[in-house]
């Protein structure tokens, strides 16, 4: 009967595939696109900026090695991603409460974890889950870290702390309910936690195109009614940036923010076996190695006299030797045992818990 | 005064590796860090640093050997004390597959199947699965992996008929060989003979068909076909393609035919599930393509054939055989395939038998096309264009006179190719 719709679901559609503007202050050829922000940098920064993007990236390729020795438990390779991950941390201060994911562990180490405690982590060694950082251990299951964040947040907000809590995701991540569940609930409560999406293209071997009719991933904080944002994840300086005036803007009390850095990895999903050649072609991954933030970053500071290979290559071989050393004090801790995480499950032990603790450390001593 | 370096685990679930190539050799001095060997396991290649600083003292394993987790590779002297574990492993080097070694593995393992209908047995799901699809109660299997797990070898291994009949089986009954071991090679001229371990994909090659013949009664048919008429159409839109940068042969044809003969005979778009003794037909026509390479026999299927035109075909047929050369194909890109075409026919030849790829109930032989004297129709005698066709197929599910049917229905379709027009 009704010649005319009622209503035009194809527009829509079409209003939802708008993208959003994508934040950049420095492009992939070292131009300067946002002079102001640019000029707020001085040099001492910026040379500290490509100085932590270089020891990212000495980890990630010392860690590799130890992963082939032998020498690691599981291990996530973050190569490609330095921007993102030192650009968003080092925006962030030691009172923040990190909650991260396993891909997040250069972070982790810059808001204060050791090496050796990172690398016990991996180990599944108990120690690996006490960091001499504000954060919690990293979190396997993907996009548990939105709902943890959701309630550290929370009782920030009650305690009335000057802090933030911040979390990491993939781009796979936002498909879990969970991931939704933490940002709805931290929206609702209007809570101080900072969501980043790190997308990097894949969810294992799952293309992000795959994963969501959604064009841009900062859609899925819309329907929490928080701000979201996104950002050219290889560009250090935006990463930087937004992330610090995403601090401010929610320690000043204005609930959540949700940022979606565009990133690229390099390697495979992980140490467990992944052959990323058998789901991504060379063609299709050279334009982001084209990208690489080390490259732009390298121009300008080379540019302003600032920096010099030399340089650059003495840092890696001091970096790698501090892994090196940092593997060894893991290698020296005593093994594990069942004891020791018996005793980490409760603060007070329930009766059944202390007889078991007691009947292992009795096993022990022999 | 050594350290070992044994192979770790560079993979979720990976139980062995194959040692590819060795970038060191002994007596050399190497640095931490320095790459030592390259480990091949499935069909990707790792190349494993260095722990340690050093003079390469001894290597273990050999280029082509099979190595477990956990074997020494090789041994490097950096000046540090012997590791405590040294006798068991030079022995376990010259005594793998010693029984003594097995026992003590099981005897250690935490939880080996033992009591009765006990299902506390450690395996991954992909061997249970594979347990199930054989029909074999993995209660029942021993395990000889890490941790007492069992693996897809002992599945592989594991002697329905010597089982007992309780459920416990102790390690020992199961490790001996199969009621009909195969005799080692022996020879009284060895002198005049070489070894040579075989590759990774020549043993999964070999496994695939040995089952494929023990699983499947396999029967073969004959038939050949005049196809100048074929011929004709090829050399016509031959330069057509080629401007698109097709290069088009009579394989994309034989694709559409053999989709068409599908359509119309489904028992040969089929799978026999055994454990439940069904047949399974498949609503889709994905057809392979045996692929020969310099390192090995793939069979990628072209997706959905029924769908796509020959110059698609054309094209994806030149692809799939160059992924396969550059060793690229995708394992989705070789399962789930409808029925196989082995093409002998460019290097010549005319009938033979080719062997079923399981789980695939048919395959075509397809051999050269040669100039031959026959009868046309009209009672003379002329030199046609005879394409030979042999044709195997799953004896328990396809009789004779169907696969003569359907091996009409192909030649009619090969014979005259505007009939493809109509029914491809």
């Amino acid at each position: 009967m009704a010649s005319k719709s009622i209503v035009d679901f194809a527009k829509i559609k079409e209003d939802l595939s708008d993208l959003p503007k994508q934040i950049q202050v420095v492009d992939e050829n070292a131009k300067i696109i946002d002079q102001d922000v640019f000029k707020s940098f001085s040099d001492d920064q910026l040379v500290e900026f490509m100085k932590k993007m270089v020891w990212e990236r000495a980890l990630h390729e010392q860690t590799m090695n130890f992963s082939r020795q032998g020498r690691m438990g599981f291990y996530a390779p973050t190569a490609g991603e330095e921007a993102t991950e030192m650009g968003t941390v080092m925006a962030m201060e030691k009172q923040d409460y990190l909650l991260p994911a396993y891909r997040d562990i250069p972070q982790l180490i810059q808001h204060g974890a050791t090496v050796t405690e990172a690398y016990w982590w991996s180990r599944g060694h108990v120690r690996g889950n006490e960091f001499s950082a504000r954060a919690l251990m990293p979190q396997i299951i993907i996009g548990a870290a939105y709902l943890e964040t959701a309630g550290v947040a929370m009782g920030l907000k009650k305690n009335g702390e000057d802090a933030i809590a911040f979390t990491y995701t993939g781009d796979g991540g936002t498909s879990q309910g969970d991931s939704y569940e933490g940002m709805n609930f931290a929206g609702a409560y209007q809570l101080p936690a900072l969501f980043i999406v790190q997308n990097n293209g894949y969810a294992i071997s799952t293309p992000r195109k795959k994963q969501t009719a959604a064009v841009a991933l900062t859609q899925k904080a819309i329907a929490a009614g928080i701000p979201s944002v996104q950002v050219d994840g290889m560009d250090i300086l935006a990463c930087y940036s937004v992330a610090k005036a995403a601090r401010e803007y929610i320690l000043a009390g204005n609930g959540p923010v949700m940022i979606e850095t565009l990133t690229n990895r390099y390697g495979a999903h992980s140490s467990a076996g992944d052959d990323p050649s058998r789901y991504r072609t060379k063609e299709e991954q050279q334009p982001w190695l084209d990208r690489d933030p080390l490259i732009r970053m390298r121009k300008i500071l080379t540019d302003k006299n600032l920096w010099s290979q030399e340089q650059e290559d003495k840092l890696v071989e001091e970096y790698k030797n501090s892994f090196k050393e940092a593997i060894k004090e893991a290698d020296a801790v005593e093994p594990e045992k069942v004891s020791d995480m018996l005793k980490r499950t409760f603060e007070v032990p329930t009766p059944e818990l202390k007889a078991e603790i007691a009947e292992f450390e009795e096993k022990e001593s022999k | 005064m050594a350290f070992k370096f044994k192979l770790p685990e560079l993979g979720e679930g990976m139980a062995e590796g194959e040692v590819a190539n060795w970038l060191v050799k002994e007596g050399d001095e190497i640095k931490e860090d320095d790459s030592l060997v390259e480990i091949q396991n499935d069909k990707s290649v790792s190349e494993l640093p260095s722990p340690v600083s050093g003079k390469v003292q001894k290597i273990v394993a050999q280029e082509g050997d099979t190595v477990e987790i956990g074997d020494t590779l090789v041994v490097i002297d950096d000046g540090s004390a012997d590791t405590d574990d040294d006798a068991e492993d030079t022995a376990a080097n010259d005594t793998k597959e010693s029984s003594a070694k097995d026992d003590n593995k099981s005897a250690t393992a935490p939880a080996p199947a033992t009591g009765s209908a006990n299902k506390d047995y450690l395996a991954m799901p992909s061997v249970r699965q594979y347990a199930r699809d054989k029909g074999i109660d993995l209660s029942q299997v021993a395990p000889s992996g890490k941790h007492g797990q069992i693996t897809k070898a002992d599945v592989d291994n594991f002697n329905v008929a010597a089982a007992p009949a309780t459920n416990v089986a102790p390690a020992a009954s199961v490790s001996e060989p199969a009621a009909t071991p195969i005799a080692p090679y022996k020879s009284d001229t060895p002198e005049l003979e070489t070894r040579e371990k075989m590759s990774m994909t020549r043993k999964v090659i070999a496994k695939a068909m040995s089952e494929s013949k023990k699983i499947t009664p396999h029967v073969t048919s004959f038939d050949e076909v005049e196809v100048s008429a074929l011929m004709a159409n090829r050399k016509k839109y031959k330069q057509i393609a080629a401007d698109r940068g097709i290069k088009l042969t009579f394989l994309p044809y034989l694709v559409k035919a053999i989709v068409a003969v599908l359509k119309e005979f489904p028992e040969f778009n089929a799978s026999i599930d055994s454990t439940t003794n069904e047949i399974v037909y498949k609503h889709y026509y994905n057809i392979g393509i045996a692929t020969d390479t310099d390192h090995g026999l793939y069979v990628p299927n072209i997706k959905n054939a029924d769908a796509k035109g020959l110059f698609e075909i054309a094209k994806e047929i030149t692809e799939n055989s160059q992924a396969a050369y550059d060793n690229k194909l995708s394992a989705a890109s070789m399962r789930g395939g409808s029925i196989t075409i082995s093409n002998v026919g460019s290097i010549g030849g005319g009938w033979f038998t080719p062997v079923i790829n399981q789980p695939e109930v048919a395959i075509l032989g397809m051999g050269k096309i040669a100039k031959e004297p026959y009868v046309a129709e009209d009672g003379t005698i002329k030199v046609g264009n005879m394409l030979k066709l042999s044709m195997s197929y799953d004896h328990r599910l396809i009789d004779g006179a169907l696969a003569q049917r359907a091996l009409n229905k192909l030649n009619e379709l090969l014979h005259d190719p505007d009939m493809l027009l109509m029914e491809g």
